[in-house]
């Protein structure tokens, strides 16, 4: 079988082939692929269209995506320090310990100097100061100079307070309890109960107006001793209506309890004041009672 | 009807099919250029910005620096040394000063292998490709990817000279463990900077890319 277009003899061919149409076709099919193949101008081609597009296309893959991870992981931590930065900077301007504890973050931490911790410890209410660390070793930390900066950690609800030395290592480790913690940050122990509940205080209430009474007729030194910050309690919203004296004389110190009624709440406020300074204050407070009523030996109120 | 007309009649109808599958092809080719072109990544200018990651420094609060993240440093073509560079042009894409993002010839020849020798598979990739693929493509086999990875570096060689090609090839290329990028790679191996490799050394280190673990030279040395 033989197609009609084919050409039957070799002049057929030739004439078929050596059209003018012919030629120029192929001349220009071999003159592209001759200067593609040297030139490699579809290549050249291609990429200036796709240089061309290259603005509106996306920003996608391998590198573009770790860039991006990278800047979105640098600009959290730039944040993180930042918050820390200012966090440190409050801390280190704070004026009491309250003020350190209230400017860090859940789960963060700050840093302040020895000598600055020592400065907002001496202005916590000695009951609080006490159950934070003993003054005893904080003298010997700080006389034997290697305690540099102390570092407070919030973990949980509970606060760590680390004493540290020049090269950050840590010297002592105090675990500080949340209801402490809560006591330190506004500054006062409070519990929000009566004195009547409180079974230290059961045998020695007094009416504020008498307890303050005798403590003003004190030495200065000895009002000092036992209630060394009054100040604080001029701070407590409400009206203090009856102080007790713990029957318990811990470490040299007695507790005093502070009965404030504030709207109809009552709570109790502690402080502590030396044992000594205390008994002197009792025995002005029974032999008040005695010269004013004597039918109250003791100078107990009875609830 | 003699030999000479058929072998003609032959010839033209080979010429002809093979014109028309051609034509076939580079047409399928255009239309899937002009459908990927909007898939491609955008190419960043300049290429080390992106290559060039700046390490996160951690330190106490003395000011004592304590450790670093991440970061690579880049090396300049020039800093590298020579014997390095022309080993791995050797070794990756002898042709790399000629073509233009592309090896035609070797694309044929692998093309023809992959087709017809079975279970063979001959890769073809240019540094200019390798290059495109490191930086923007998953590892993927696959032939969509391979044909986004060729458009990539046909733009790369448009947009970028040869030398900045190399060196941004050499800054990432993968030697192994905690030697990415020559730089990172002659310390790693040689405890020497890019620029102070001898021969033999550049010559081991031109061989990792192709398998940086089996050729890791600190754990086999016999075969590095």
């Amino acid at each position: 079988m033989t197609f009609s277009f084919t050409p039957p003899t070799l002049m057929g061919y030739r004439q078929r082939i050596l059209t003018g149409r012919s030629v120029v076709v192929a001349l220009v099919f071999i003159l592209a692929l001759s200067t593609e193949l040297h030139f490699s101008w579809i290549e050249s081609l291609a990429g200036a269209f796709l240089l061309s597009t290259n603005d509106r296309r996306p920003e996608s893959g391998a590198i573009w995506e770790q860039g991006h991870l990278s800047e979105s992981a640098q600009n959290a931590l730039s944040q993180h320090m930042n918050r820390r930065q200012d966090i440190q900077r409050e801390v280190r301007r704070a004026a009491t310990m309250g003020q350190v504890i209230g400017g860090i973050e859940a789960g963060g931490g700050a840093m302040i100097s020895a000598a600055h911790f020592l400065e907002l410890y001496r202005k916590l209410p000695p009951v609080l100061s006490q159950e934070i660390a003993s003054p005893y070793a904080l003298l010997a930390y700080w006389s034997s100079e290697k305690w540099q900066r102390t570092f407070f950690d919030f973990q949980g609800a509970g606060l760590a307070i680390y004493l540290l030395d020049a090269h950050s290592q840590v010297l002592r480790r105090f675990d500080i309890g949340a209801d402490l913690v809560d006591h330190i940050r506004i500054g006062e122990v409070a519990i929000q109960t009566g004195l009547d509940q409180l079974g230290d205080f059961s045998n020695h209430i007094f009416p504020a107006e008498r307890f303050f009474a005798a403590l003003n007729a004190l030495p200065a030194s000895v009002r000092e001793a036992a209630l060394a910050q009054p100040a604080d309690l001029l701070k407590v919203s409400g009206t203090i209506r009856r102080v007790g004296i713990s029957n318990i004389s811990s470490a040299g110190a007695v507790d005093l309890g502070f009965e404030v009624e504030d709207a109809g709440v009552l709570k109790v406020i502690l402080t502590q004041g030396s044992t000594t300074a205390i008994s002197r204050l009792r025995w002005v407070l029974e032999h008040q009672d005695d010269s004013k009523n004597g039918s109250l030996p003791g100078g107990e109120t009875r609830p | 009807m003699n030999g000479a007309v058929r072998l003609l009649r032959y010839t033209g109808a080979l010429c002809t099919g093979a014109l028309a599958v051609s034509g076939l092809l580079a047409v399928l080719a255009t239309v899937v250029f002009f459908s990927s072109v909007g898939q491609l990544p955008r190419v960043p200018e300049p290429l080390r910005r992106i290559i060039e990651t700046p390490p996160t420094e951690i330190f106490a609060a003395n000011g004592e620096r304590v450790f670093q993240i991440g970061g690579r440093t880049y090396v300049s073509l020039n800093q590298i040394s020579p014997h390095l560079v022309q080993a791995i042009l050797a070794v990756e894409d002898h042709r790399f000063w000629d073509h233009k993002g592309i090896n035609k010839l070797r694309i044929l020849k692998a093309l023809w292998i992959t087709l017809f020798s079975r279970g063979r598979v001959q890769g073809a990739s240019t540094i200019t490709q390798q290059l495109a693929k490191n930086l923007f493509f998953s590892f993927e086999r696959t032939y969509t990817r391979k044909f986004k990875e060729l458009l990539v570096a046909l733009q790369i060689e448009t947009q970028f000279s040869k030398q900045e090609i190399l060196e941004a090839y050499l800054n990432q290329i993968y030697f192994g463990p905690g030697a990415q990028g020559v730089g990172a790679a002659a310390q790693r191996f040689f405890g020497k900077s890019a620029g102070q490799l001898n021969l033999a050394e550049a010559s081991l280190l031109a061989g990792l890319p192709k398998s940086p673990t089996r050729y890791n030279p600190l754990r086999h040395f016999e075969q590095a």
